[in-house]
C-alpha cells in the first residue's frame, strides 16, 4: 500500500503549500492594511505583515509537532492503559499494528465516556496512540473492535492526522487572520483611496475561509473512506468494521441522541470530532449543503460499500466505492493496475477468535471502567461483603462506609 | 576537451545509478530480513506459551492425552533449527492445526472453559496465532517486492553481479484460508 502513502504525502505537502501561501499572503495583506499611508511605497507595512506572519508559521508547526498529540489527549481526559489491564484491546492494536507493517505499536488510551467511538492521533512512534471509549469496548466484541482498531492504526499509516493537525491549525489561523483583515479594512475606511489592492484582499478575506474549509473537508472525507479501504486489507474481514459502524451509528440515532449532545467529553470533543471513526455532531440524513461541510461521509454509505465487498483488498473496496458512492474512483485506477494488487480473499474469523464471544455488555463494561480507573490511579477497597469500593483520587477523605453492609473502612494514604 | 567532459559525467551519471540501485536492492532485501524477524518473535512467542497451556488443559482433559501429546510433539518439531522456509512453514501450520483441535475439544470441557487462567492463555493464543498470520502476510509481501525488484531490468544486471539469492514465501496452510462467500 506505499503508493497510497505516497499520494497521500504529495496531496498532504500541495494542500499545505497552498494553506502556507494562503497564510504569508494574508499576514502580508494585514500588514499592508494596517500600514499608516497606503502610498508608503516602502511597503514596510506588508513587509512587516509578512515577517510577522512567517514566524508564528513556524511557532505554529513547532508547537502540533511537539504537542498536538498530547493536548488532543487531554481535552478529551484519555488515560494510557497497560497490557494488562485490557489484554483483548492490547493484543488487538498490536495485531493490526503487525498487518499494517507499522514497525511500532501506538501508544493506548481509554476515555471514560458510554458514547461509542475511537479515534487515533500522531505518526511516529514517539506520538502515535490510539483512544477508545469505555462505551465502544462494551458494545463491539473482538472482530468488531479489530475492525474499528484497523481503521485507526490505517489513520496513523496514512499520515492522516498530520494532515488534520496541521491543516487543521492552519485553518483556524486563516479564519483569524481574515477576520482581522476585515477589521483593518473597516478601520481604514475612513482613509481616502485604498484601491484595487485593498478590495481584492477584501473578498479573499470573505470568500477563502470558506475555500479552504470546502477543500479540507473533502479531503478529509476521503480520508475515511480510504481508512476504511486499508483497515479491510489489514483484518481481511470487512463484515466487522461494518458491524461495528453499524452499532456505533444505531447507538447514537435510538434515542439517545439528547445524551450525546449532552455529553461533557463530547462537547469538548468538538475539537476533535473529526478525528473520531464516527462524527456524533452530524446528521445521518444530511442534504447536498450539509454532506459538503462534514468532517465524516455518511456512515450508512460506508456500511453499505463494506457490506457488499466480495474480497478484502483496495482494489474490490475500489470497485464497490465507484459503485455506491460515484463514478469517480477513491484511488486512481492507473496505480493499482501498476501495483498489480492481488485480489485478498474474505477470511473469516474461527470461533475461538472470539474470545469474549460470550462475555455480556455489562462485564465488558465492567473491565473497561475498571481498567480507566486503575490508570486513573482510584483506590480499591475490597469489602468482606464482596463490594468493590473505587475512590477517586482527588476524593481526600479518611473513611469511608461501605454502601451495601454499612462497614466503615479506613483509607490510607 | 569537451569529449573527456562528457565521458566524465557520463560515467559519474552510471556510478550514481550503480550505487543508487544496489542500495535499493538492500533495503528491499532488509525489509524481507525485518518481515521475518517480526514472524520469529511470534513464533517463539506461541513455543513459550504451550507448555503453560498444556500445563493447565492437564488437568481438565484427561482423556485427551493423545491432542496434548500431539501439540508437544508439534511444537518440538517446529523449534527444531531449519534454514528450509517451506519445511519450516509446514512444521509450523501442524502446530497451529493441532492446537486449533484443542481448543475446539475444549468445547466439551465446561470447567476448562470457565477457568479464567484457560481463557487468558486462548486470548494469548489467539492473538499470537493473528499476529502470525498477519506477520507472514507482510512478510510474503516484501518477498513479492523483492523479487519484483531482482528480476527488473536494469537491476538484474546488479543482482547477477553480487549474487543476490532469491527469497522464500512462507505458505500458509491451505485449510486456513476459507473464503467467505457474503450475502446481500
Amino acid at each position: 500500500m506505499w503508493f497510497i502513502i505516497e499520494q497521500n504525502k504529495r496531496k498532504t505537502a500541495i494542500f499545505l503549500v497552498i494553506l502556507t501561501l494562503f497564510f504569508l499572503f494574508f499576514g502580508t495583506a494585514l500588514g499592508f492594511s494596517f500600514s499608516s499611508d497606503l502610498y508608503d511605497r516602502t511597503y514596510y507595512g506588508s513587509f512587516m505583515g509578512f515577517l510577522i506572519s512567517l514566524i508564528c508559521f513556524i511557532g505554529i508547526i513547532i508547537y502540533t509537532k511537539f504537542n498536538a498529540s498530547k493536548f488532543f489527549l487531554n481535552q478529551v481526559g484519555a488515560a494510557p492503559i497497560k497490557k494488562e489491564d485490557l489484554p483483548i484491546l492490547y493484543n488487538v492494536v498490536e495485531e493490526m499494528s503487525i498487518s499494517a507493517s507499522l514497525g511500532f505499536i501506538p501508544k493506548i488510551y481509554i476515555i471514560n465516556s458510554e458514547i461509542p467511538n475511537a479515534f487515533s492521533i500522531g505518526i511516529n512512534e514517539k506520538n502515535a496512540a490510539v483512544a477508545v471509549t469505555v462505551g465502544l469496548l462494551s458494545i463491539l466484541n473482538r472482530d468488531e473492535l479489530q475492525g474499528v482498531i484497523a481503521h485507526e492504526i490505517a489513520h496513523i499509516k496514512n499520515l492522516d492526522s498530520l494532515y488534520l493537525m496541521y491543516a487543521g491549525v492552519i485553518f483556524g489561523v486563516v479564519v483569524c487572520v481574515s477576520d482581522a483583515i476585515l477589521r483593518g479594512f473597516a478601520r481604514s475606511r475612513n482613509r481616502k483611496g485604498g484601491g484595487a489592492a485593498l478590495l481584492i484582499a477584501l473578498i479573499l478575506a470573505l470568500i477563502s475561509p470558506i475555500l479552504v474549509k470546502l477543500l479540507y473537508l473533502t479531503i478529509s472525507r476521503k480520508r475515511e473512506y480510504l481508512a476504511d479501504a486499508c483497515a479491510c486489507g489489514y483484518t481481511r474481514y470487512p463484515t466487522g468494521l461494518a458491524s461495528a459502524l453499524n452499532k456505533i451509528s444505531n447507538f447514537s440515532y435510538s434515542g439517545n441522541k439528547n445524551t450525546v449532545i449532552k455529553d461533557e467529553k463530547m462537547n469538548s470533543g468538538k475539537i476533535v470530532s473529526c478525528l473520531y471513526i464516527h462524527n456524533f455532531l452530524q446528521k445521518e440524513k444530511s442534504n447536498f449543503f450539509e454532506e459538503l461541510f462534514s468532517t465524516h461521509p455518511s456512515t450508512s454509505k460506508r456500511i453499505q460499500i463494506l457490506k457488499q465487498m466480495g474480497a478484502s483488498d483496495i482494489g474490490e473496496y475500489n470497485k464497490v466505492y465507484r459503485a455506491v458512492v460515484s463514478d469517480k474512483a477513491l484511488i486512481n485506477d492507473k496505480n493499482l493496475i501498476k501495483m498489480n494488487i492481488q485480489s485478498i480473499p474474505i477470511i473469516k474469523p474461527l470461533i475461538e477468535q472470539t474470545t469474549d464471544a460470550k462475555d455480556s455488555r455489562i462485564n465488558r463494561q465492567r473491565k473497561a471502567k475498571d481498567s480507566f480507573k486503575k490508570a486513573m490511579n482510584y483506590k480499591v477497597i475490597h469489602c468482606d461483603c464482596d463490594a468493590k469500593l473505587k475512590i477517586p483520587p482527588e476524593l481526600q477523605i479518611s473513611e469511608i462506609t461501605c454502601p451495601s453492609c454499612n462497614k466503615v473502612h479506613k483509607i490510607l494514604a | 576537451m569537451t569529449v573527456s567532459i562528457i565521458l566524465i559525467l557520463l560515467g559519474l551519471l552510471i556510478l550514481i545509478g550503480f550505487i543508487s540501485t544496489y542500495n535499493g536492492l538492500i533495503s528491499c532485501k532488509n525489509n524481507v530480513k525485518n518481515a521475518w524477524a517480526q514472524i520469529d518473535t511470534q513464533l517463539k512467542r506461541r513455543y513459550d506459551l504451550i507448555p503453560n497451556l498444556i500445563e493447565c488443559a492437564k488437568g481438565y482433559m484427561e482423556y485427551e492425552k493423545n491432542t496434548l501429546l500431539n501439540i508437544v510433539n508439534a511444537r518440538s518439531l517446529a523449534m527444531k533449527q531449519t534454514d528450509n522456509i517451506k519445511e519450516k512453514a509446514e512444521a509450523e501450520n501442524q502446530l497451529t492445526s493441532t492446537i486449533k483441535s484443542l481448543f475446539a475439544l475444549s468445547e466439551n470441557y465446561p470447567e476448562l472453559k470457565a477457568s479464567e487462567n484457560f481463557l487468558q492463555l486462548q486470548e494469548e493464543l489467539t492473538s499470537t496465532e493473528n499476529k502470525i498470520s498477519y506477520a507472514r502476510i507482510a512478510y510474503n509481501d516484501a518477498v513479492m517486492f523483492y523479487q519484483n525488484k531482482k528480476e527488473q531490468f536494469p537491476t538484474n544486471i546488479i543482482a547477477t553481479i553480487f549474487n543476490f539469492k532469491d527469497m522464500e514465501f512462507f505458505e500458509a496452510n491451505e485449510n486456513e484460508k476459507e473464503v467467505v462467500k457474503v450475502k446481500f
